[in-house]
């Protein structure tokens, strides 16, 4: 269980992705998450700001409503929002990907990229249709 | 705890939000410095003290997994040490069983609160026996490659700093690695969890992959398994909302500082309380489910 390492070292990168797409993968990741997590503290400030009364039962998110509800500043919309940025995050990591390996010519690792955005694609898809 | 905040004042909002703000920066170090995703207690805690539903309550954790793992992928892919061939490869199977075991739940046992609360004690305990019983770095089992390692040319090599010299490994038995990464996607779907507990093991234990690299590959893979997840319990169920804010912010914080802090801490005293927290928390999940524990 050990996995996580003691310090960034300089090590040689065990894929064949350009090092230069590896750091824009890394810096989505970043941007993504910190997006997120602000969006998340803008939330939880407004609603202390507020006074309102947190609702600790399940919510069903009203995603056509959402803008009306970040323009109100409905803290509930902006914490839908800043998941849906988490959320879309992965989502960008697998498209670089994508393009890393079509650059790269690998086609048996296109085609894997490919499979799991699709997968996650199907995935939203089920839970917006089911 | 809920009656805190049936009294509505702003403070108590205020306390509940710092209290899972900070319990959550604490599960997100432990899970950090460990190599253990925090959804494990994150679940426990939401389910027991503040009785979420536990279908809501794997929604939210799902989504903090996402956090913490996008947030420690970013500088492992950096510095090289994932192995993103490895780890897309194995994802073709993870998210697959992301999806299915996130649809399982929210589609058909959402409404089944023991039983989804008691699914949950096997996966905790699992976890408590892998930590109790985890092996030092350098020490792995070397299977050769097959067939299907070569012509994807996965395996590589990294530089471990204990040993002090450039490693290099090959990966063996993909099939095997295949399925147990579909199982742990389907479990990681069906409970809320990252999955980090099984495909640590799967790519160290059977497919011959270091420690470390099979700790960074897991991180890699375990945000877009739990996406597939994610999505389906954000787009397709309840949500709480309430709870997943301070728990993404404190996970994100927790596992940054887990990182960062991660030489000065000696691990061997932190994983045995992990290991009684772990069994502590499938002890009360266990007595919820069978309706023991109010």
């Amino acid at each position: 269980m050990n996995g996580t390492p003691e310090a960034p070292l300089a090590a040689p990168p065990s894929s064949d992705i350009p090092p230069g797409l590896n750091r824009w993968i890394g810096r989505v990741l970043v941007v993504g998450v910190v997006l997120s997590a602000l969006i998340e503290l803008a939330g939880l400030a407004l609603l202390l700001v507020r006074g309102i009364a947190p609702r600790t039962g399940p919510v069903r998110i009203d995603w056509w409503g959402i803008a009306g509800g970040l323009v109100a500043l409905d803290p509930y919309s902006f914490f839908a929002v800043g998941l849906l940025v988490l959320v879309l995050t992965p989502f960008i990591r697998v498209l670089l990907s994508v393009v890393a390996y079509v650059r790269a010519r690998d086609l048996p690792f296109v085609a894997m990229t490919l499979f799991v955005l699709l997968v996650l694609v199907g995935s939203a898809a089920a839970g917006v249709a089911l | 705890m809920l009656e805190v905040l049936g009294q509505g004042p702003v403070g108590s909002a205020l306390l509940v939000v710092l209290f899972v703000l900070g319990f959550s920066v604490a599960t997100g170090y432990l899970g950090a410095l460990l190599g253990l995703g925090g959804g494990l207690l994150l679940v426990p805690m939401l389910v027991l003290l503040f009785h979420v539903a536990p279908a809501v309550a794997f929604g939210a954790s799902l989504v903090a997994v996402i956090a913490t793992s996008s947030g420690a992928a970013a500088s492992y892919v950096g510095d090289g040490l994932a192995d993103t061939r490895l780890g897309m490869f194995l994802e073709v199977a993870t998210v697959v069983g992301g999806f299915v075991g996130a649809a399982v739940t929210v589609f058909l046992l959402a409404g089944q609160t023991q039983l989804l609360t008691l699914a949950f004690v096997p996966v905790v305990l699992f976890a408590a026996v892998l930590m109790y019983r985890s092996r030092g770095a350098g020490t792995w089992y070397r299977p050769p490659a097959d067939g299907v390692a070569r012509s994807l040319r996965l395996g590589g090599s990294y530089y471990d700093p204990q040993l002090r010299r450039v490693e290099s490994y090959e990966v063996g038995r993909t099939g095997v690695g295949l399925i147990f990464s579909a199982f742990a996607g389907i479990v990681s779907g069906l409970l809320g969890v990252g999955g980090g507990l099984f495909y640590v093991p799967a790519m160290n234990t059977f497919m011959g992959v270091p420690m470390r690299v099979a700790g960074a590959t897991s991180n890699f893979m375990i945000g877009v398994t739990a996406t597939a997840g994610a999505v389906v319990y954000l787009l397709g169920g309840d949500l709480a909302l309430f709870w997943t804010a301070p728990a993404v912010v404190g996970m994100l914080l927790g596992s940054r500082l887990g990182t960062l802090g991660h030489r000065s801490v000696s691990s061997g005293s932190l994983k045995r309380l992990f290991v009684v927290v772990l069994v502590f928390a499938a002890l009360l999940m266990g007595l919820r489910g069978v309706g023991l524990l109010g």
